[in-house]
Order: C-alpha cells, then structure tokens, then sequence
C-alpha cells in the first residue's frame, strides 16, 4: 500500500509546485496531477482492502462502481463520482483540440476549481476509509 | 435445437427484426442477381464494383468497409448523445452544445445556464453512464463546459444543442 500512497505524494508535490510557480495557467496540468494523486489513492485503497481493481482505466473505472455484478471493489457513489469526475476531466484536459490558449486557459481554470472540489471530497473518503495518506 | 426454457428476448419485436433480415437478405440476393445479369453485358452494378475490389485489393476493400461501419458507429453514438442534450436543454441545464470531432474521438462543448458544481454533476452523470457502456476506449467522447462568455468562440463548431 505505501508504495501507491508514495506516488501519490510524488504527484501532489508536483501539483503544489506546479500551483506555487504558475497560478493562472497550466490548470491542465494541475488537473492531470489531482486525477494522478487520486488514482494513487485509490490503489491504495485496494491494496489495503486486498481488491484487484485491475490496472487500465476502464477497469478500475468498472471494479468500483456499486451495483455493478462484477465490481471488485465497489465505493460510495458520491466518492466514485468525485472520482470519476477527475477522470474525465483528466481526459478532456489531454484533449489537443484548441488552438486558442487565452481561451485554453480560462475554461480550464474553472474546470480545475470544480476539480479540485472534487479531489478535496475524494480525499476525505480516503482518509475516512484509514489509508494512512497523511503520516 | 432445444428452446431455452426461460426466453427472455421480446419475441415479437426479436420476431420483425428476423422479418427484417430475411426482407434484406431477398433484396440483397435479387440485387446480386442483377448485378450478375448485368455482369453478362459487361456492366459492373456498384455492388459488382465492390466485389471485383475485394478479389484485387482486399486490404483497401475491407478499409472501406471499416470507414462506413465507423460512420455507422458515429451516427448512433451522435444521436445516443443528442438526445441527451435535447433533454437537458429542455430541463433547463444546458444552454447550448457544440461538437467537434477529431479522429475517432468527439469533444463536446457545453455551455450551462448556470454554470455550477451541481450542474456540472448532472452532465457527468450521463458521461459516466456512457463511459460504463464497454465502448469508451474505442469511440471516447469527452465534454468540455464552455463560461457563457466564451460560447461566441464555439459558435463555428456543429451545433448540437
């Protein structure tokens, strides 16, 4: 488990530093490395929980959705939405479709907010299901 | 063949789709006949064509045939995703929706009313629904709000919303 809460960590210092030396721009970076921590965490959830959440996106995407027949590891709904929400705004923040960055930027900064909303409720279900994050 | 003992399938509407193949299947063997017939004359009916490419280019035949069942893919997946859209703008989420398409992937713009978490939730909660489908990976929509302010620079894109 400490391994994934060590990536974890490695990620966050980035996203930390990325927010420290560039406070209005690259928010899709930040958002890349929120979705990165949070995925980290979530290993770690599993691996404290001893559950194969598989390794692909859409398999870890599947094994912790509830209600689902073959979920490894189903979570709460509100945490798999937080979670899933970092997803996809991960995935549309990688989207090489503009062109304009002015624009870029300014539909990213609100994208991270709610991001980042998302990352802090996610957080807060990790700690609450005991994985050690914060030692 | 033993029937299984509990069918599950609606039988009638499993029943007019089988009408439907068979109806397609007659047209499409009258169709080749013709196509033979003409054949006969030295005329090469469009079907004919696409045979007498399969037997020269094979790889460029079935590339073909992969781009018309991609286009097939899209059409559904647009209008699956359409539909989506009317009734949001119709329950007052979205305000419009603009879609741009690059390689196999779309990116849809949304640009909410009111532009909040909880709003934003709700035009996840269908993503999400999407993405648990089985076919993410292959045919990958993402969805990007767009602040009202920023809705003129879109306005070139296809509307869909």
């Amino acid at each position: 488990m400490q391994e994934f809460i060590n990536q974890a960590k490695h990620n966050h210092v980035l996203h930390d530093s990325i927010c420290e030396n560039y406070k209005e721009s690259y928010y899709d970076w930040k958002i890349t490395c929120l979705f990165y921590v949070a995925i980290h965490y979530l290993k770690a959830l599993a691996k404290k929980r001893k559950k194969d959440i598989g390794t692909s996106h859409m398999e870890i995407n599947g094994n912790i959705r509830g209600g689902s027949h073959n979920a490894s590891m189903p979570i709460q709904d509100t945490a798999r939405q937080n979670y899933m929400n970092l997803y996809h705004y991960s995935q549309s923040a990688r989207y090489e479709g503009f062109k304009d960055l002015k624009t870029f930027n300014a539909i990213k900064k609100k994208d991270y907010e709610h991001s980042l909303e998302c990352f802090n409720q996610f957080k807060k279900f990790i700690v609450t299901s005991q994985v050690p994050i914060n030692t | 063949m033993t029937k299984p003992t509990h069918d599950i399938t609606n039988k009638p509407e499993l029943a007019r789709f089988v009408d439907s193949y068979i109806n397609f299947l007659d047209i499409h063997s009258k169709d080749v006949k013709f196509g033979s017939d003409l054949l006969d004359s030295g005329i090469k009916t469009e079907f004919i064509q696409k045979m007498e490419l399969f037997m020269v280019n094979p790889l460029q035949a079935l590339l073909d045939q992969r781009q018309m069942v991609d286009a097939n893919l899209y059409t559904i997946v647009d209008g699956f995703v359409n539909l989506f859209f009317e009734k949001a703008k119709k329950l007052n989420i979205v305000k419009s929706a603009f879609k741009k398409r690059n390689g196999s992937a779309t990116m849809y713009m949304i640009v909410l009313n009111q532009d909040n978490f909880n709003n934003r939730n709700e035009i996840f909660y269908f993503l999400d629904h999407y993405s648990s489908l089985g076919v993410y990976d292959k045919l990958p929509i993402y969805f990007q709000f767009v602040p009202t302010e920023l809705e003129e620079k879109f306005i070139t894109e296809e509307s869909v919303a």
